[in-house]
Parts: structure tokens; sequence; C-alpha cells
């Protein structure tokens, strides 16, 4: 993940393990139907609509009801621009993270 | 705060992103049938103008945008995502070039009941759509499919 001419930036919203997945097959797709996304998090769909909930309600994502086959209508998520803009601060300032963590860990028992 | 879900090293927060990525991309774009069914709802309308008829013509197309929505709002059910080219790189490109040959596929309909009587070349026409159309919708399918790879490969974002 390139963490180029991104603002590296934490957020609490997506620190958590099922939003930050929601968020990055959100981020991959147009939209994402409801079932999909709970079928990927392996949850119940009360969890999967929690989390969502908070997504929308930090302006992360928006719903929409789309009728579907036979006129039943279903869920659809997508990630908004500021959700998209928050995905990559969070990701760059993971990566970030991880290459601090690398830089000071001491060398292994082989090096000079 | 969080209920639900073990929290995760950063590293471990990084692969779970490309992981749902990743997932994603090998999910199929669209169903197998979408692109043929749509290669052959635009060459009805190609047909139709074979017949140099207004009326028809405009009852076509009106048929054609109806179908194309009913396709589009069938696939997308079927498939749970809806991904669209207007972010992405070499599935721009094929979309484009789907565009132009639907384009030079009109124009030689609309031309054909000029160029061969009312309705000899509408035929071969309306079957070259077909098999152009769906040739290039799958050409932008496989597009689109290789930039959701890319990007779950973190070289798009």
């Amino acid at each position: 993940m390139s963490a180029v001419d991104v603002e590296p930036r934490f957020d609490e919203v997506l620190n958590a393990p099922h939003r930050l997945r929601i968020a990055a097959l959100l981020s991959s797709a147009d939209q994402v139907e409801f079932g999909v996304l709970r079928d990927h998090l392996a949850v119940a769909d009360s969890v999967t609509s929690k989390h969502l909930k908070v997504l929308v309600d930090a302006g992360y994502a928006r719903l929409s009801r789309i009728p579907g086959l036979g006129g039943r209508s279903r869920t659809w998520a997508e990630l908004t621009g500021a959700g998209q803009r928050a995905l990559r601060g969070h990701l760059a300032d993971l990566q970030r993270m991880v290459e601090a963590a690398r830089a000071v860990q001491p060398p292994g028992p082989g090096a000079p | 705060m969080e209920t639900n879900g073990a929290s995760l090293t950063p590293q471990q927060a990084l692969a779970a992103v490309a992981d749902a990525r990743a997932q994603l991309a090998e999910r199929p774009v669209h169903p197998s049938w979408y692109s043929p069914a749509r290669a052959v709802v635009l060459g009805a309308l190609v047909a139709s103008f074979a017949t140099a008829d207004a009326t028809v013509m405009i009852a076509a197309a009106a048929a054609t945008l109806v179908a194309l929505m009913a396709l589009s709002l069938a696939a997308r059910s079927r498939t749970g995502t809806a991904v669209l080219s207007d972010r992405r790189h070499g599935a721009r490109r094929a979309l484009d070039d789907y565009l132009s040959m639907l384009s030079l596929f009109v124009v030689l309909g609309l031309l054909s009941p000029v160029l061969g009587g009312p309705s000899w070349p509408a035929l071969p026409v309306a079957l070259a759509t077909v098999v152009g159309m769906t040739v290039s919708g799958r050409r932008h399918e496989r597009a689109l499919q290789a930039d959701l790879r890319a990007l779950a490969a973190g070289a798009v974002r």
C-alpha cells in the first residue's frame, strides 16, 4: 500500500477491525450490497448493521435501497469522499507505524 | 469502544485490508450473461434503424434504455457489487473503446437504409453489433477485474 501524497492520520472509527474491512471493500467497488459485506465479515446482520451505522454516522459511508431481482429492495453501501480520505490517511498511518517498528527492531543474531 | 472483532496490529490491519480487496477482486464483475445480453439489446436497437422510421427508432431507443437499466439492476443484484470505470485506469480505456465501437455501429446502422435500400445491410450490421459489443464488453470486464487486482496489490489506490 503506497502512502505517497497522503498525510498519515490515525482514525479511531476505522481502527475497529470490522469497520476497516468494510471500508476496504467499499473502497474497491463503487457500491457493495449488505449481504456481501456480512458474508465477508462472517458475522450476523446486526453486527454488520451496527458497524455500517457507525461509518454512516461518521460521514464515511452512505446507504441506499435499490430494487433487486423480483422487486425486493436491497441495501447497498458506498464510501463517501470523506470516507475515502479517512481510509487513505489511516492506511498511511498504519504503514508509517509498520515502518517505524521495523526501524527500531534490533539486528538479528547473524548481523555484523 | 470496540466490541466486535479483536484489535489488530498495524501489520495485521494492513493485511486485512489487502485480503478484503483481494477477495473482492476475485468476485465476477458482472454475471457471464451480462455482456451478451447487453449486446443483443444494442443489436436490436441497430436493427431498428433499418426501418428508417423515426417513430420506430424512438420507441426502440426508449425500449433499449429500459432494457439496459433492467439488465444493469439484475447484474448488480446477482453479483452484489457495482464496479464502474470512472475512477480506474485500464478499464477507463476499455470503456472508451466500447463506446467508440458502439458509436460506429450506430452510425453504420443509421446509414444502412441509405446505403443498401430498406433492410439488407441492417441485419449484418446488427449481427456485427452483437458480436462486437460482446467481445468489447468482455474486454471491459477483464480490464475492470485487472484494475481491482492492481488495487488489491497496492499498485493503485
